[in-house]
């Protein structure tokens, strides 16, 4: 549109040629700016994810089949979500620091400085949803490994002992002078181990 | 350059202002809303001549309000708008301090609140 445009009200100072000025250089150096930020995010986030997980920083039980059945799914869940937002949030760290290569007609290609100011405006909303999701990948798995260290396990290692008496199926209590004491489903039952004819060590008495 | 013609000697930068700047660069510009909140203004400059095209935003990624920016919502504005504007051309211009750009010459529009 032609027209438009009015002439100031006032004549114009000094300081409008300083705010003319600042925000002309604002405007040149913005997609630069943003750009040098997003590599130096992208650079330390890599660093610190890198440094958690490739030196074992952190670190929890080697097989979480130890873990009960359902906080051993809550860590496969913590885990792929981790996957998910460390995946996703370094692509949008990599595509604020380099672009998107894209083919555009050419008769909606924006001018050079405006399609610049876009492009910034673009790349720091991607930086800063990349760094949500790394960061909300490092908390997933610090809470996956938490999960790991302090979640309850599957079950308690028992013995089954066979005496002429029968059959005794529990965890162990204790062994006191040749008795050994199992909880069992009834309660604390003592066996004297020398009448034993076998013991051993199963992973459940059920069944 | 056409035959028979001399070149003309560049003007000075001079860091100038005069009202009939601003009436000018009101009669001769154009205003184009290339995006929402983003004016593209396009003329010539009011002393040089140069073909100038200055880009009018209403967010910018600032060091300062960094985070402000990432949770920025769109502001229109709701009045009209006085702009400061000032050459930006790369001509040459003699005695230009390092870094500057356009021939020195500023002035102020009004661009009024149903284009920005």
């Amino acid at each position: 549109m032609s027209g438009s445009l009015r002439p100031g009200p006032l004549p114009a100072t000094p300081a409008d040629l300083l705010r003319a000025r600042d925000r002309d250089h604002l405007l040149r150096t913005e997609l630069t700016r943003v750009r040098e930020a997003a590599v130096a995010w992208r650079n330390g986030l890599g660093a610190l994810l890198a440094a958690l997980i490739g030196f074992s920083l952190i670190k929890g039980r080697a097989d979480i089949g130890q873990l009960s059945q359902g906080w051993a799914v809550g860590v496969g869940v913590a885990l792929l979500a981790a996957l998910i937002a460390g995946a996703v949030g370094a692509l949008l760290l990599i595509r604020a620091a380099h672009g998107r290569p894209r083919i555009a007609s050419a008769d909606t290609v924006l001018p050079g400085r405006a399609a610049d100011h876009m492009e910034a405006l673009a790349a720091a909303t991607m930086l800063r949803r990349g760094i949500t999701l790394t960061l909300l990948c490092t908390a997933f798995l610090v809470a996956a490994v938490a999960t790991t260290w302090y979640g309850p396990a599957r079950h308690r290692p028992a013995l089954r002992i066979t005496t002429p008496a029968g059959t005794v199926c529990g965890s162990v209590v204790r062994v006191d002078r040749g008795t050994l004491v199992l909880r069992t489903a009834d309660g604390e039952i003592a066996t004297d181990l020398t009448t034993a004819s076998a013991v051993q060590a199963v992973e459940t008495c059920g069944g | 350059m056409a035959a028979g013609t001399t070149p003309r000697e560049p003007l000075p930068y001079v860091e100038i202002t005069d009202e009939d700047y601003g009436r000018r660069a009101a009669d001769e510009f154009t205003v184009e809303e290339v995006h929402s909140g983003t004016l593209i203004l396009r003329g010539p400059c009011p002393r040089c001549r140069a073909s100038l095209e200055i880009p009018v935003v209403s967010t910018i990624v600032h060091h300062r309000s960094f985070g402000r920016h990432l949770r920025r919502v769109h502001r229109p504005r709701a009045a009209d708008q006085v702009e400061p504007m000032m050459c930006t051309c790369e001509d040459d211009h003699p005695n230009r301090p390092n870094g500057h750009y356009g021939c020195g010459a500023y002035w102020t529009v009004v661009i009024p609140a149903r284009t920005s």
